[in-house]
C-alpha cells in the first residue's frame, strides 16, 4: 500500500502532506511526557516489529502478494498517539532509506497507513472491549481492529489514487479495488494482530495500554 | 541498551532477527512468482506510472554493493531493523515518557 512518487497529483500530495504533519504535530504534543520510561524500550521494539513485518511479503494465490501493516498493533499496545509516532518513523525510514513508497507521496502513505489505521484500529478494538462481553474478547477486538483499520486504509488508498488520476472514472476503479482486496488481505492482518496481542496481554498485561483504557 | 537484557526483549528480540533471516526468501519468492500488490495492478489499471526515486541508497531493501541477493536484502533488513529500533527507542526518551 506504500504509494511511489509519480502515482498522486501535486494537489492530493499537498492535501495529504498538510493533514498528515498537523496530524503528526498533535500526536506528537499528545504523547509528550505522558508514558512511564518502561514504555521507551516497547515502542522501540514495536516499531521495529512493524518494519520486520512488512519487510515479509507473501505471495498470494492470483498473482497478488499482502503483507502485515501493523498500525492497530502498534495503537492496541501503546495507544492512539504512541501509535501514530511508531507508524511515522518506520513510514519515513522506509521512504528514505528503502525507497519503499515516494517522499512526494509520504503525506498520502502516512495518511493511509498512520493516521485511517491507527484511528479506525483504535476505534474499533476500544468500541469492542466497551461494549461486547464475549470469550477471548481481546482476541475479538484485535482481530476486528486489525482488519477494519488495513480494509479503511486501502480505501483511503483508493480514494487519493482514484482523485489523482486523468482517467474518468478514476475512485470508482481504485476504491473498490483496493478496498475489496484488502477487506480479504485484511484477515490475516486482523488473525495476525489478534493472535499477538492475546499472547503480549497472557505474558505482560502490564504493558498492554489499550486493555488498560490508558492509550 | 539495557533493556535488551530483559527477558521478555531478549525473545523478542530473536524472533525478529529469525525473521529477518528468512525475508530475503519472501522477496525472491515474490520476484519468481511475478506477484505484485494490490495497488500496482490498480495503478496498472489506470494507467499511473511510478517516477523516481530521486535517489537511492538501499533501494528496494538492498544493498547494491552486494551481488548476493539473500545477503544484500538479510543485510539492508538488519540496517533497517538496528536504525528503526534505535532511533524510535531513542524519540520515546526524548518526547514520550515522563521527565
Amino acid at each position: 500500500m506504500h504509494i511511489p512518487d509519480g502515482f498522486l497529483d501535486p494537489i492530493t500530495a499537498s492535501i495529504t502532506y498538510l493533514i498528515t504533519i498537523t496530524v503528526l504535530a498533535i500526536s506528537i504534543y499528545k504523547v509528550r511526557g505522558r508514558l512511564e520510561e518502561r514504555y521507551a524500550p516497547i515502542i522501540g521494539i514495536l516499531a521495529a516489529t512493524i518494519f520486520v513485518a512488512q519487510m515479509l511479503d507473501w505471495p498470494i494465490p492470483g498473482g497478488t502478494t499482502a503483507h502485515f501493516v501493523g498500525s492497530a498493533l502498534a495503537v492496541i499496545i501503546v495507544g492512539l498517539y504512541a501509535g501514530i509516532l511508531i507508524m511515522s518513523i518506520v513510514l519515513f525510514m522506509q521512504a528514505v532509506i528503502f525507497q519503499d513508497g515516494g517522499l512526494t507521496t509520504l503525506g498520502a502513505n502516512f495518511l493511509t497507513m498512520g493516521i485511517v489505521g491507527c484511528v479506525v484500529g483504535y476505534l474499533v478494538f476500544m468500541l469492542i472491549m466497551k461494549k461486547l462481553n464475549i470469550k477471548r474478547k481481546i482476541f475479538f477486538a484485535a482481530f476486528f481492529a486489525g482488519w477494519l483499520s488495513i480494509t479503511l486504509a486501502a480505501f483511503t488508498c483508493g480514494l487519493e489514487i482514484g482523485f489523482s488520476t486523468q482517467f474518468e472514472y478514476g475512485v470508482s476503479v481504485a476504491v473498490p479495488a483496493m478496498t475489496i482486496w484488502h477487506a480479504i488481505l485484511g484477515l490475516l492482518e486482523g488473525f495476525i494482530t489478534g493472535v499477538v496481542v492475546e499472547y503480549i496481554y497472557s505474558l505482560r498485561p502490564d504493558i498492554v495500554l489499550s486493555v488498560k483504557g490508558e492509550g | 541498551m539495557n533493556f535488551l537484557k530483559e527477558k521478555l526483549y531478549k525473545k523478542w528480540t530473536l524472533i525478529l532477527l529469525a525473521l529477518l533471516l528468512i525475508a530475503p526468501l519472501f522477496g525472491m519468492l515474490k520476484d519468481e512468482l511475478g506477484s505484485t500488490e494490490p495497488l500496482d495492478h490498480v495503478a496498472e489499471n489506470l494507467g499511473l506510472e511510478e517516477s523516481g526515486p530521486f535517489y537511492e541508497l538501499l533501494p528496494d531493501y538492498t544493498v547494491p554493493a552486494i551481488g548476493n541477493p539473500y545477503l544484500s536484502t538479510l543485510v539492508a533488513g538488519l540496517i533497517g531493523f538496528a536504525i528503526v529500533l534505535f532511533f524510535t527507542y531513542g524519540i520515546s526518551k526524548l518526547l514520550v515518557v515522563k521527565k
